[in-house]
């Protein structure tokens, strides 16, 4: 029944945040539903969900550079506009695209759609390896990397925030651990940006609101690279693994005992959604779209994205050598943030009561 | 996307299924209309609700299961065609026009019909009874939602427990 109202509810218009409110007001059971952080994330994504427009592929041609490899088939980019030499790119959230800019030695933030860049400069914490991460709606730029400590002969992960406002960076936050930082794209689910750390074994965790990390070992079964951190289908933390000739989603949950552990939700045979493929040997999960829920997988014949929820796959590039792309989803508004408009008018319900 | 077998290949009589439903009404209907159902897919893909057999539904009453193969006959066609991705935009406009008159119905129907399409699992129907429903409270005071729901009122401890989850809600985002 839950499923079934969590159906209705979600269909209730985004342009009109007053009608949540009511409905949280209904009972207690629809108010626990609607102050569900996994709801009210699966209804920003119903309500706005961009679609995925491509990826940025990383190359070294004489010199490093990316390429926009379009996935829809009305790209509103020419293609080579989004092209560049001398930078990599790093990760895209939200439409935009944060770049490593190696002449700079720093990164820019870069919306495609408005042509806007913002200057960022590269981490002053010490690094052996860094990644970023960038944020929608914040002006600012999520650092995570690791370095050794030489005098203690330890290995040290750090993560640290710049504000573009006062272009400062943010105390670090450090963990010690065995293993280095991975130059893949993040993850955001709920409040915390996740991570690959050694090929994909483990993920560490960077919490937003309290600025902490932590790590979370991967399910140890796949080959390496290991899986990749994706959001399940309801905004939790989860991760896609291939192993033999099938696709493994899981996604990391809260136990009955309040212990959280990883849930195995899905097993795809790959064969059945890539029929043309006689060999299985060659898979690599090489991105994933946050917004659209879409694994993009390198094969011997091409790269194909995979909705995960439809189970509907398409081919959208060439073979070739692949590490981690940078999907790129657009962003049409700014749009409003129900979480926030919801917690502002339960607040002044809560003043009237 | 891999289509379920008895949507293609079809050129003969195509392949019958019947339902029964919780008042053992039966049904005979087309497999791939019955396999809008995501639930009914696997038995039918297995061969079964062939024959005599049936498939029993103690969940969906006659009524109920009528109208839900009404929407699944309209609608398999399309769902056949991968989402209808060649569909003309009449064919379109008309599926469209079918969905919205097929909602205009008696209240009680359409919550029979909620559980009925979650029950069965098709996800075109779970979305227009839905979309239908939260057309129906949009606007409305949380007093006028449960009555259009048919919700009893709330009892005194019911309201006071409201009232403590409000607080415990507001203070959590403190």
């Amino acid at each position: 029944m839950d499923d079934a109202i969590a159906e209705i509810l979600l269909r209730l218009p985004p342009d009109e945040p007053s009608c949540l409110v009511r409905a949280s007001l209904v009972c207690k059971s629809w108010c626990r539903l609607l102050s569900d952080p996994a709801f009210l994330r699966r209804y920003r994504v119903f309500h706005r969900a961009p679609p995925l427009l491509g990826f940025l592929r990383n190359l070294y041609d004489g010199c490093p550079l990316f390429r926009f490899v379009p996935t829809a088939a009305a790209s509103p980019f020419a293609t080579p506009a989004l092209d560049g030499r001398d930078r990599w790119a790093v990760e895209c959230r939200h439409g935009r695209a944060l770049l490593n800019i190696f002449a700079l030695r720093g990164l820019i933030v870069w919306d495609p759609v408005t042509g806007d860049q913002h200057p960022v400069p590269a981490p002053v914490h010490p690094h052996y390896h860094y990644t970023a991460a960038v944020l929608c709606g914040v002006d600012g730029v999520v650092f995570a990397g690791s370095f050794v400590d030489e005098e203690n002969e330890e290995v040290i992960t750090w993560a640290s925030e710049y504000t573009s406002e006062t272009g400062a960076f943010s105390e670090p936050s450090t963990i010690q651990l065995s293993c280095y930082i991975e130059t893949r794209p993040s993850v955001l689910s709920g409040d915390a940006l996740y991570f690959s750390l050694d090929q994909g074994k483990r993920i560490l965790k960077y919490d937003l609101v309290g600025r902490s990390l932590s790590v979370i070992d991967a399910p140890q079964v796949y080959k390496q690279p290991e899986g990749i951190v994706v959001t399940s289908e309801d905004g939790r933390l989860g991760l896609v693994g291939v192993k033999d000739d099938s696709m493994y989603l899981w996604s990391w949950q809260v136990g009955s005992d309040g212990v959280s552990g990883w849930v195995q939700n899905k097993v795809i045979k790959l064969k059945t959604l890539l029929p043309i493929l006689d060999v299985l040997d060659s898979f690599n999960v090489i991105g994933f779209a946050e917004s659209t829920n879409t694994i993009l997988m390198s094969t011997d014949v091409g790269v194909f994205t995979i909705v995960l929820k439809s189970g509907q796959v398409r081919k959208v590039g060439e073979q070739g050598s692949y590490y981690a792309v940078a999907p790129y989803t657009s962003f049409y508004t700014s749009g409003i943030d129900i979480l926030l408009m919801f917690n502002l008018y339960t607040l002044c319900m809560f003043a009237l009561l | 996307m891999a289509a379920p077998e008895s949507g293609d290949g079809n050129n003969g009589a195509a392949r019958m299924v019947t339902l029964i439903s919780s008042d053992n009404t039966r049904f005979e209907v087309e497999a791939a209309a019955a396999s809008l159902s995501q639930t009914l897919q696997l038995t039918i893909l297995d061969g079964g609700g062939g024959g005599g057999d049936g498939i029993p539904l103690p969940n969906v009453d006659s009524a109920t299961l009528s109208k839900v193969l009404e929407y699944c006959i309209k609608h398999a066609p399309a769902a056949a065609n991968g989402g209808a991705p060649n569909a003309t935009a009449v064919d379109r406009a008309e599926l469209e026009r079918f969905d919205n008159e097929f909602v205009n119905i008696d209240q009680s129907v359409l919550y029979s019909l909620i559980m009925a399409a979650h029950n069965l699992e098709i996800e075109g129907l779970q979305s227009l009874v839905a979309k239908k429903v939260a057309d129906m409270i949009k606007g409305k005071s949380p007093m006028e939602i449960r009555r259009t729901l048919g919700f009893p009122d709330p009892t005194p401890e019911e309201q006071a427990e409201m009232n403590a989850h409000m607080l415990e809600y507001g203070w959590a985002y403190e």
